[in-house]
């Protein structure tokens, strides 16, 4: 992701009413990572697995913030254990802003099937996913993820075109 | 491997630690640790049954959202070990209102009593130490783990309290509560003591809604 868009979904996130930032660094989403790190409007944890991250987001709804990931494709993976054994059994929200690594076009061999998988992952943890390739739609679907989190109190997914995340 | 043998019960360090407890968040492990949390303490302030490896992360967002108030893990050595990667962010997350109090009866005691690692060469509170935590003590004794729980529980966390239990656990009965009824009021309990909002279940009518 190209430093300014990095500010701009920085900007969006703070804007559709997230807190909390659980990060684990990624390839194409470090410059966000980083500016997410930098800002002063999220509380951030740096985490060294996914699924730590998601326990840490759900104790940090439970305690009154507005938590969300910022993670690789594989990460959303290494998250499914707690992501249903504790989200989805308890009922608590944790939006996932996530890369699309494998989605068409892919050049790279080790991430094609980590990313046909996702989807279907996804829908089969009943975790209602968009997948976003312009940077000006994220503000709309921030705003309509945050709000699903409120209402129905289960995880929700952005998966990150590359259009957005490379460059 | 020590070759100490505990003799110190899960439920006895629970009894000496309940006068202490006030407004405390406490997340309790899998199994009979929610058992015992609930018989000892039965509270709005906790949360049970919280799946293996996720209790004490759990713990380390609550600490982080809810900086003017203690929250303590009833974590298990199986369950430590299971996601002991959270060691590692304990120790670079300043969060001095947590503690996390491994229960640590060197096995897997509910799903038929093999060894955990903690049974063998593996030391819980030292990998908690060279994670970078600066409060990691293994302790024997009840005495002992009032001691490493006051400290805790002043605000010198983050914390992990090792403490070598029996597999033997009373027998309690289970709360009649599922994850969702628990979830509910231990975040009405949150919304009472704190004055904040957490559940925000309609926009529809709410005041600057989008």
């Amino acid at each position: 992701m190209t430093p300014a868009n990095a500010i701009i979904v920085t900007d969006l996130l703070k804007a559709a009413g997230f807190n909390f930032a659980v990060t684990l660094p990624a390839t194409q989403v470090h410059t966000l990572q980083t500016s997410l790190i930098e800002s002063p409007d999220f509380t951030h944890v740096a985490v060294s697995n996914e699924g730590e991250g998601a326990a840490i987001c759900a104790g940090a709804w439970l305690g009154g913030k507005t938590p969300f990931m910022v993670i690789e494709t594989s990460g959303i993976l290494v998250a499914t254990y707690a992501l249903l054994r504790c989200h989805a059994t308890f009922g608590i929200p944790t939006m996932i802003l996530s890369t699309y690594r494998g989605e068409l076009g892919e050049q790279e061999w080790y991430a094609v099937h980590t990313g046909a998988a996702i989807p279907g992952l996804l829908a089969a943890l009943r975790i209602p996913s968009r997948i976003v390739s312009e940077v000006d739609e994220l503000k709309t679907s921030l705003i309509e993820a945050r709000r699903s989190m409120d209402t129905s109190l289960h995880p929700v997914s952005i998966i990150m075109s590359g259009r957005i995340t490379k460059g | 491997m020590s070759g100490q043998v505990p003799t110190m019960r899960r439920y006895d360090c629970m009894v000496a630690l309940a006068p202490l407890i006030t407004d405390h968040l406490i997340v309790g492990n899998v199994a009979r640790t929610s058992f015992e949390l609930h018989a000892v303490m039965p509270r709005e302030g906790n949360i049970y049954t919280m799946g293996m490896g996720l209790v004490t992360p759990l713990c380390l967002g609550l600490a982080l959202a809810q900086p003017g108030r203690q929250v303590i893990a009833f974590d298990g050595d199986g369950s430590m070990l299971l996601n002991v990667g959270v060691l590692a962010t304990m120790g670079n997350t300043p969060a001095p209102n947590l503690t996390s109090i491994v229960f640590d009866n060197q096995s897997y005691a509910s799903t038929g009593g093999l060894p955990t690692a903690s049974g063998g060469e593996t030391d819980i509170a030292g990998m908690a130490r060279a994670a970078g935590i600066g409060h990691a003590v293994t302790v024997w004794t009840v005495e002992e783990f009032m001691v490493a729980a006051r400290h805790a529980l002043a605000g010198n966390g983050p914390s992990v309290i090792v403490a070598k239990v029996t597999k033997e656990s009373p027998d309690v009965a289970p709360k009649l509560m599922d994850g969702r009824e628990n979830k509910y009021r231990f975040v009405r309990y949150v919304e009472e003591t704190s004055g904040q909002t957490v559940l925000k279940p309609s926009i529809v009518g709410r005041k600057g809604a989008e």
